[in-house]
């Protein structure tokens, strides 16, 4: 069942930093094609910010995914990590159901978006907002499902201590 | 009210993660004070992110990410090096230099700490320097590149309470400048009169200087190319952010060729999840800036302080302890989200500049990062030192002082801010 899971979850992971690579580099292609546009061809591309923009809000809820399974959302674990392990469990447990809730509210509250997409089209793609609104729930799944691992791997050491640094970009 | 800053405070203290504290801190609110609809979360998280300025932010990490992977930092540390450090306490001094340095091509406090401390760090250690002081520096240090431009703290700043990004970045470079200025004063007496060990230090030659000047040159184009082309009307400013991302690709892959082809999607990865945690607190933030709104705290507050004084400089006093106070608890994006939109317009009915006022926000923002219990660029430095949070903000006191001291001129000189970008003609 937690192999299954993990197995799933492994998955999930690659294609979404996959995405998120492609989304990025979308992104400052149009970015970039938009100023080209401007100056050699002397003609605005309307398109292009909507494209870099849409890329944008996609890439950060799939990318707040990845970045729960890389640990790079800043938390305080001072006071947790003096807890002896079964009340270090029930913090971690603890912690896991509030972000879950808090994803759950997120992607419920998607629903009216949702509906009203469907009709509603995006000023230059002409697209249905549908498409854009639906990274909230997407992403917000993706994330319950990395968050479910977590707390699997985490169980038998909760609060790892931050050892000296492999990579110290890792916190912004 | 206070049972939703208790539980604010519980969530923090159990080890949520900040970004997911403000949201369901602000949900808890929604739903016990008011009749809205959840639904509104969502709205908020994607209006919050719907934003082409805000992309000005992946792409400066991207710049920065891309440009520590070319190798850029350690050529600007030797530079630094080459510069000053034939000065008595050298090591601390070059520390403060490169920070500078790297500042202005990186847009994020942490970042610029992170990448200062991982080149110093052994080098203080080996040298026999006082390492936690060193922490505790490099985290000041680092934590300026906040205030020098390209910032990401000025691009959401500037998003939030509508000044234009390029006269903030312009009204940075004094204060900032003088900020590692007073860093390295301080450093120097304290090394001074700390041994013989501060004394090993290196003879300035001018070959040298040359050679790592001409190395770090490349990089020394980034903050001309983003601010000329932002000040030129060349770029907007998300733009200009998109072009030195490319730029750093340009200068790592071909220049200094450091940086491999075959790393980008990895460096591509880093940035997408980096930028995507600092852009998810926008989202959840937001959320919570419009409750506040929503409850008029913005008319109580502004109320509440002109009964107390119509003082400029009381307010200012006010806004600033205010800021230390929530610098010292809350994560530095959401400090803004929450509290320019209430503060700000009072500033103004205050007939306080609000170029002048921003950048109060953005200096108290990044002594925000150093001071404990939660400060980004103080965690970065002690964690890549190796030492605790605790034994590394025993030291902090001296350099901490330092900002406080600019912090104090800033505030009360508004020309050290205002100079610059008036010489710019941005403002009258």
């Amino acid at each position: 069942m937690f192999a299954l899971l993990e197995r799933l979850c492994l998955i999930l992971r690659a294609v979404a930093s996959a995405a998120v690579v492609i989304l990025f580099t979308v992104m400052m292609v149009s970015v970039l094609v938009q100023i080209g546009g401007r100056y050699v061809f002397n003609y605005s591309i309307a398109a292009a910010s909507e494209i870099a923009t849409f890329s944008q809000i996609w890439l950060v809820l799939l990318g707040s995914g990845v970045a729960l399974a890389r640990g790079q959302h800043v938390a305080i674990d001072m006071l947790p990590a003096k807890l002896p392990l079964p009340y270090a469990r029930v913090a971690l447990v603890l912690i896991a159901v509030v972000v879950a809730s808090f994803l759950w509210v997120l992607a419920y509250g998607t629903q009216p978006l949702i509906k009203m997409g469907a009709f509603q089209l995006s000023p230059a793609l002409r697209v249905p907002m549908k498409y854009i609104y639906l990274c909230l729930p997407i992403g917000a799944g993706y994330m319950t499902l990395e968050l479910l691992l977590a707390v699997i791997q985490r169980w038998d050491n909760p609060f790892p201590p931050p050892e000296a640094d492999p990579d110290p970009e890792e916190a912004i | 009210m206070l049972v939703i800053a208790l539980a604010f405070l519980f969530l923090l203290a159990l080890g949520v993660p900040v970004v997911f504290v403000l949201g369901a801190s602000a949900v808890l609110a929604l739903v016990t004070t008011t009749d809205v609809p959840v639904a509104i979360v969502s709205q908020r998280v994607f209006a919050g992110l719907n934003s082409f300025t805000l992309m000005a932010i992946p792409f400066f990490v991207f710049a920065g990410v891309i440009m520590d992977a070319g190798g850029i930092s350690r050529r600007i540390v030797q530079f630094a090096s080459a510069l000053i450090g034939w000065v008595v306490g050298s090591l601390y001094q070059v520390s403060c230099v490169a920070a500078a340095g790297l500042a202005a091509i990186s847009g994020s406090g942490s970042a610029d700490t992170a990448a200062i401390s991982a080149i110093m760090q052994p080098q203080l250690r080996r040298k026999g320097y006082d390492v936690d002081y060193g922490a505790a520096l490099i985290a000041c240090a680092g934590s300026i590149a906040q205030v020098i431009p390209p910032s990401l703290t000025m691009v959401i700043l500037a998003v939030v309470s509508n000044v234009s990004i390029g006269a903030l970045f312009i009204s940075g470079i004094l204060p900032g400048a003088m900020c590692i200025l007073m860093l390295m004063i301080i450093s120097y007496f304290k090394a001074r009169s700390g041994g013989d060990v501060y004394r090993d230090s290196e003879p300035f030659t001018l070959p040298r200087l040359g050679r790592t000047a001409w190395a770090a040159l490349p990089a020394a184009g980034m903050p001309f190319l983003i601010l000329g082309g932002i000040l030129g009307g060349v770029f907007t400013p998300t733009e200009a952010a998109a072009v030195s991302g490319f730029y750093g690709l340009l200068v790592g892959a071909f220049v200094y060729r450091d940086l491999k082809l075959s790393a980008l999607p990895g460096l591509i990865l880093k940035t997408a999840s980096l930028s995507a945690a600092v852009m998810l607190i926008i989202g959840t933030a937001s959320v919570f800036s419009w409750l506040i709104a929503n409850a008029n705290v913005p008319q109580i507050l502004g109320e509440w302080i002109k009964s107390v004084s119509s003082s400029q400089v009381v307010f200012l006093i006010i806004a600033n302890l205010l800021f230390l106070f929530v610098g010292m608890f809350l994560e530095t994006i959401a400090a803004i989200l929450i509290m320019v939109p209430v503060l700000a317009p009072i500033a103004v009915t205050m007939g306080v500049d609000p170029l002048h006022f921003s950048l109060l926000v953005i200096l108290n923002c990044a002594i925000g990062t150093v001071t404990p219990p939660y400060g980004v660029s103080l965690f970065v430095a002690s964690s890549v030192a190796g030492r605790s949070v605790m034994q590394v903000s025993r030291r902090l006191a001296w350099p901490l002082a330092g900002l406080f001291s600019m912090l104090i001129a800033v505030t009360f000189i508004p020309e050290l801010t205002l100079f610059m970008p008036r010489m710019f003609g941005l403002i009258d």
